[in-house]
């Protein structure tokens, strides 16, 4: 059932003469035009992590970005990591107002009559995203990996520190962050590449700044002990296990690609190994995942189980016998072929969609990947080996490169996860 | 402005197989692999009444294996194949679906024959599915800010028969009570093929889709299909005060509410419910929304949507949403800035704003049908429900034709309905 015979689309890769890069594909199947615009950001405080939240919630409250909702067009503000990402949608025929927003975002210093409402939103946000349960987890668990909470891993930061931020933070951080040496805009949709290339240039061509971070600077070390956590939760129904290992990161596509497919057969999909077993078979979790994520130059591979409580030692245990197994005898011929179809065909169908074509490239001018990666992919699983994914497992398998997290409620969750815990470490 | 919405021109073809399974298929020139759904009238609704949660308990099952397939080989060969599968269950229906390369097409169809006929029901799989159906739920529902607010219990507000009131994520001991004798009249009567519908979207001629879903479903035997028909929603007669429905939630850091109101019904009255779409965009649209600038000076968040689950999710009832997380002591106050804005959209204050409503819409409908496997799954939902596979298109057009009138004449409804519920949460902490 594999095919590998899809299409590779064509895309323009332009670097303007302030150092932006424009990325450019058409794909014609709906009216639509999408922009992204990611800029890296210096997050290397919980100030700086609210002053860029603050400022790019203004960014919402801009004339042009209210002249953009009015012809009907979409604006979302993420953040990926260090990358604060701007996403505009609209019909073809409202691309001057997009541009319009991309100049005033990049190129108007930040309104202060907008800083109370921005302020509110992100405080509003902030209240919100650190309800839920996983919040404090992945806090804990960054916390464990790196000594302290780096402050892009927070998943949002202090109210303190956003209330902190006035009309002087606000100018400082449009300052310091919105530059255009080291920042990506992505379009994709019902425009050809000339014409991309030139609302590139009308819009952002004249934005200044100072140079732009690289991406390989890396700021962050893990303390490279061993460690194991657990974060009480009172009255939760759920032990939320996490473990996370550095892995190769993508300025070596041969070892990413490896690593990609060692993803997907531990718990990648549905009938990835942990899925297959701690869910399908044994019935103690809903969740099982595991991703590869991106950190600077560093990829790290993060295990991810919302498991029943009086379950976390079966769930830790199968976990730990299949991390075993595959780094002494990766996977079996079968389970490569299927990892190796199943990443092709994602990326077949992502590359199909003007949403999937934009998420994709994105990713890979902001993780480093690149974009030769878009011809390469499927040469370079086709030349992988179980031996090359067992190896990837070997890697991982050290002590030094595993941090456990369980956020649960009651005593035998602690108990099992430290009775268990020493599988890996 | 166009309302056409996709660049290439659309060949659609359907057909009702002797067995009753509806079949429609269509032909997308940008699509490089193909998509593929089918859709079974076993939502919410159509569950037992003493067990809540059962539908959603049994869309687990449909993975499970059938008479030719192994339990997991469904989502192992789709997945190797380079495709994605999946299964939602909603008030109405069991949604399953996959997406995939064109040569997987035929085993995609061979696949989703077997279990239409031939599903493997054991106790075993049973048990498993129902512990992780409890963990989904525990995840879902109770380890997770708002979880399930309002879908769980907005409805209890706003509707009195049991079939749409209930929670349809269902009680724990409702679903350990469940038994495999259960499943097995469940699956013979609701999945049925007369009770489904078939859907496939690819690169390739209508004429040859129609011939291979017929050579894996046409010879299914025909089952009976369940006769009873549904209690209409006795329409609304006291007020909306009456109703409130309250839930405390131990996580939510702010108290919040939930209005609820009855929407048209889409297979008669296409043309108004699209007028509620574009109220939804102009009162909570973007950062711009009118409810949501009002709704600053309380520091309160606020969202609308059509439908519990998005537009076109339901047949009638269907309903209005509108949500807001607001501070402690604020609910009046936010209820008050709610009459006060449905007022004014009703009197044509906000006029100059239709347009722009009217625009986001379509754009965020082109946004969903660029994705085939959106796309699929409202074309079979459309031939399943409301007996319409043209579905995207009539909304399209009767979103782009919405005008101020009918903007007008939703917000007076919305102010004005008898039919109005209310869903309060509290905080089981010190919320603000």
């Amino acid at each position: 059932m594999r095919t590998d015979s899809f299409v590779v689309p064509e895309v323009l890769s332009h670097r303007l003469g302030n150092g932006l890069t424009l990325t450019a594909a058409q794909h014609s199947s709906t009216p639509l035009v999408h922009a992204h615009l990611a800029i890296p950001c210096l997050l290397d405080s919980d100030e700086h992590l609210a002053g860029a939240d603050v400022l790019t919630a203004t960014w919402a409250e801009l004339p042009a970005a209210e002249a953009f909702e009015a012809v009907g067009g979409k604006l979302t503000i993420s953040r990926r990591r260090q990358w604060v990402i701007l996403s505009l949608s609209c019909l073809r025929a409202c691309i001057a107002q997009l541009e319009q927003v991309l100049a005033e975002v990049t190129q108007l210093a930040p309104d202060p009559s907008g800083l109370t409402t921005a302020r509110s939103r992100c405080a509003q946000q902030a209240t919100l995203v650190s309800a839920h349960p996983d919040a404090a987890v992945q806090r804990a668990l960054w916390t464990a990996v790196y000594g302290h909470l780096p402050p892009l891993l927070n998943p949002a930061p202090t109210l303190p520190a956003l209330e902190q931020v006035d009309h002087a933070a606000l100018a400082a951080a449009h300052r310091q962050q919105v530059s255009p040496g080291a920042a990506h805009l992505v379009l994709i949709g019902d425009l050809t590449p000339p014409e991309a290339l030139s609302l590139a240039e009308r819009s952002l061509g004249s934005w200044t700044g100072h140079r732009g971070r690289s991406l390989l600077e890396d700021g962050l070390r893990p303390a490279g002990r061993p460690m194991i956590e657990f974060t009480p939760k009172p009255g939760s129904r759920t032990t939320q296990i996490r473990l996370v290992a550095e892995s190769l990161p993508p300025a070596h596509p041969e070892a990413f690609t490896t690593a990609v497919v060692a993803n997907v057969i531990l718990g990648g999909n549905f009938s990835s190994r942990l899925n297959r077993q701690v869910r399908e078979r044994d019935g103690l979790a809903y969740r099982v995942t595991s991703t590869l994520i991106d950190q600077y130059a560093r990829t790290m591979l993060l295990l991810e189980l919302d498991v029943a409580h009086g379950a976390t030692a079966a769930a830790l245990s199968v976990v730990g016998d299949n991390l075993a197994e595959l780094a002494a005898q990766g996977p079996t011929g079968p389970e490569l072929d299927a990892a190796v179809g199943f990443i092709l065909g994602s990326y077949e169908q992502s590359i199909g969609s003007q949403a999937g074509l934009g998420g994709c490239l994105l990713s890979y001018v902001t993780t480093g990947v690149g974009l030769n990666l878009l011809g390469d992919l499927a040469p370079l699983l086709r030349c992988l080996t179980t031996e090359d994914v067992r190896q990837i497992f070997a890697n991982l398998t050290p002590a030094r490169h595993w941090g456990v997290v369980a956020g649960g409620d009651t005593a035998a969750a602690a108990e099992s996860l430290i009775t268990r815990g020493d599988f890996v470490l | 402005m166009s309302t056409q919405l996709l660049t290439a021109p659309l060949l659609r073809a359907q057909r009702r197989l002797p067995n009753g399974l509806r079949v429609v298929v269509q032909h997308d020139r940008h699509m490089s692999g193909c998509a593929v759904a089918v859709n079974y009238r076993a939502g919410f609704r159509d569950e037992p009444r003493s067990r809540a949660g059962f539908a959603h308990l049994f869309e687990h099952m449909m993975f499970q294996g059938s008479r030719n397939v192994a339990p997991g080989q469904h989502f192992a060969e789709i997945q190797a194949a380079g495709g994605a599968v999946n299964g939602n269950t909603f008030t109405d229906h069991a949604d399953y679906f996959q997406t995939g390369p064109s040569a997987a097409l035929d085993r995609i169809l061979a696949l989703e024959a077997d279990r239409m006929a031939h599903l493997s029901i054991t106790e075993h799989n049973l048990d498993v599915q129902r512990r992780v159906v409890v963990e989904e739920i525990n995840l879902q529902l109770h380890n997770r800010a708002y979880g399930g607010f309002p879908w769980t219990v907005l409805p209890a507000a706003l509707y009195r028969g049991w079939s749409n009131t209930h929670n349809g994520f269902g009680s724990t001991d409702e679903l350990a009570a469940a038994t495999v004798a259960e499943c097995r009249s469940f699956y013979e009567q609701f999945y049925a093929p007369g009770n489904a519908a078939i859907g496939v979207c690819a690169n390739a001629d209508p004429d040859e889709l129609l011939a291979a879903v017929g050579r894996h479903f046409a010879e299914l035997p025909a089952r009976p299909i369940p006769c009873q028909p549904r209690r209409p929603e006795p329409e609304a007669s006291i007020s909306w005060q009456h109703r409130a429905h309250e839930h405390v939630d131990g996580l939510a850091p702010r108290p919040a509410l939930a209005l609820g109101w009855r929407l048209p019904d889409a297979r008669t009255s296409l043309a108004e419910y699209a007028c509620y779409t574009t109220l939804s965009a102009l009162l909570t649209g973007g950062t711009h929304g009118a409810l949501r600038r009002l709704l600053r000076a309380h520091e309160a968040m606020a969202d609308t949507s059509v439908g519990l689950f998005g537009p076109l999710m339901a047949i009638d009832p269907d309903t209005f949403v509108l949500v807001v997380h607001h501070n402690r002591g604020l609910r009046d106050a936010v209820l008050n800035t709610i009459d006060d804005l449905l007022t004014r959209v009703s009197s044509g204050d906000f006029d100059d704003r239709v347009e722009a409503a009217r625009l986001a819409t379509l754009t965020e409908l082109h946004q969903r049908l660029d994705v085939p496997a959106y796309r699929v799954r409202l074309m079979t939902r459309g031939a399943l429900l409301f007996d319409n596979a043209g579905l995207a298109e009539d909304y399209a057009a009767a979103l782009g034709a919405v005008a101020t009138a009918g903007v007008r004449s939703a917000a007076e409804h919305l102010r004005h309905g008898l039919d109005r519920g209310l869903a309060t949460l509290e905080t089981a902490g010190d919320g603000r």
